[in-house]
């Protein structure tokens, strides 16, 4: 039972995962979508308000290519997200979320010196003069019944440009040690092109698109009633 | 001065990039090919009570390819996996949960069986530069035969390989884990177990 615990215990959604403490004042205008009901992308009876990230279920991978050999894999360790969650109408929710471009890792078999010097390098992550990634969406599109597009600005090198990012909701569960707090599940691709964020090094042979792949649970926040 | 040594050594790390890569067989050299570390990654994923796939990687992995560019089914592949590298980047108690994941008995059970291996048996191919890689996994000392959808990116050099040449692959693969005796915590870990591979190989010199 201990090992039971200790592999579920902790629940989240993925997205770029956002600390910020405050939703953006941007309304969505998604809800107006005529030709998918709007109750679709999140189950109904799952709870509205805030939800965090449950960070040991949640991960963040993105490819390069590299020489058009292979896709170079690597991911962000530390991050956090948030989001708004309005079931009624799923296009109104949130997503905020915080990346520490530090937390870069590569499984380089020589160790961490290759993963500190994309860090800090300026050519590549400059976390000294950039020390967060952050994203904060705009709009949600719905695409089908557990699908939708959202529209968020990703700030990325101290630029900031829109990324859109397609959304599976997965489902929700409920766990005793989180009682009354729902815990939704969802799963997310992006791509974007680094070159738009000013990160030029190395092209073409290092690839100019970024594929993102986000995986990530997020349990509903403690009422505070 | 710092900054001057990193761009270089960023730029020598990430830079295999003397050549792109051409997605061509007879530009490569039939050959035995060597994994190439620096660029080979392996991910898995598994379903976390249907609310997300969750992700890891092991670490710690070598690969041999003897490669045919003539007839390229002809290949074979074999590969070791240290099941005691796996690294789930759990963010709090990361050596822990690692080790766990590792040496449980109810998983990878790494100090009794300290290595899955993969040997291929025949490679299909199924268009110009993909086939299916079939071969027989061995995890906690069980064998079966698990198949990988593969595709060959193509070749390149290097000027610190010189002559020797380069070949990259993307594999995918997904077994069922409780075909190898791993049941704990079906259904809600799930059954199946998808496996993501980029890897580049170097001709052996």
């Amino acid at each position: 039972m201990k090992l039971n615990h200790l592999m579920i215990a902790g629940a989240a959604f993925a997205v770029l995962v956002a600390c910020t403490e405050t939703a953006p004042d941007s309304a969505p205008q998604a809800a107006e979508l005529p030709s998918v009901p709007a109750n679709l992308l999140i189950d109904e009876g799952v709870n509205s308000g805030g939800y965090e990230l449950e960070e040991t279920h949640a991960s963040l991978i993105w490819t390069v290519s590299h020489n058009g050999l292979s896709k170079y894999t690597a991911r962000f360790t530390d991050f956090d997200a948030s989001l708004t969650i309005d079931p009624e109408n799923p296009a109104n929710s949130t997503v905020l979320a915080s990346i520490n471009p530090l937390s870069v890792e590569t499984s380089h078999p020589s160790g961490d010196d290759w993963d500190t010097t994309l860090g800090n390098d300026e050519k590549w992550f400059n976390a000294t003069a950039f020390p967060k990634i952050t994203y904060t969406s705009t709009s949600i599109e719905l695409t089908g019944e557990r699908t939708g597009t959202i529209m968020g600005e990703l700030t990325l090198l101290g630029i900031t440009k829109s990324v859109p990012m397609d959304v599976t909701y997965n489902n929700v569960r409920n766990f005793s040690w989180y009682g009354e707090r729902d815990v939704i599940g969802f799963s997310a691709t992006a791509n974007l092109k680094r070159s738009d964020f000013g990160m030029m090094a190395l092209l073409p042979g290092i690839g100019d698109e970024v594929s993102i792949s986000i995986e990530a649970e997020f349990v509903g926040a403690e009422q505070t009633e | 001065m710092f900054r001057t040594i990193a761009s270089i050594a960023a730029a020598i790390a990430v830079a295999s990039c003397a050549t792109a890569g051409e997605q061509s067989f007879s530009e490569a050299n039939s050959a035995t090919y060597e994994l190439e570390k620096t660029h080979a990654f392996i991910t898995w994923r598994i379903k976390h009570n249907g609310l997300s796939n969750y992700t890891v990687r092991f670490t710690d992995f070598d690969a041999t390819i003897e490669f045919d560019a003539e007839n390229p089914v002809e290949s074979s592949v074999s590969a070791v996996i240290n099941p005691l590298s796996v690294e789930t980047d759990h963010p709090t108690k990361r050596e822990d949960w690692n080790n766990q994941i590792a040496t449980d008995s109810k998983f990878l059970n790494g100090d009794e069986f300290p290595a899955i291996t993969f040997q291929s048996t025949g490679v299909e191919q199924t268009g110009e530069f993909t086939g299916i890689i079939s071969g027989n996994l061995t995890l906690l000392g069980v064998s079966k035969e698990v198949q990988l959808d593969a595709t060959y990116n193509g070749t390149g050099n290097a000027p610190w390989f010189g002559t020797r040449d380069i070949i990259g692959f993307s594999a995918t693969a997904t077994f069922n884990r409780s075909d190898f005796g791993m049941t704990a915590l079906l259904p809600n870990i799930g059954d199946e177990i998808e496996v993501i591979i980029e890897a580049e190989f170097v001709e052996k010199g």
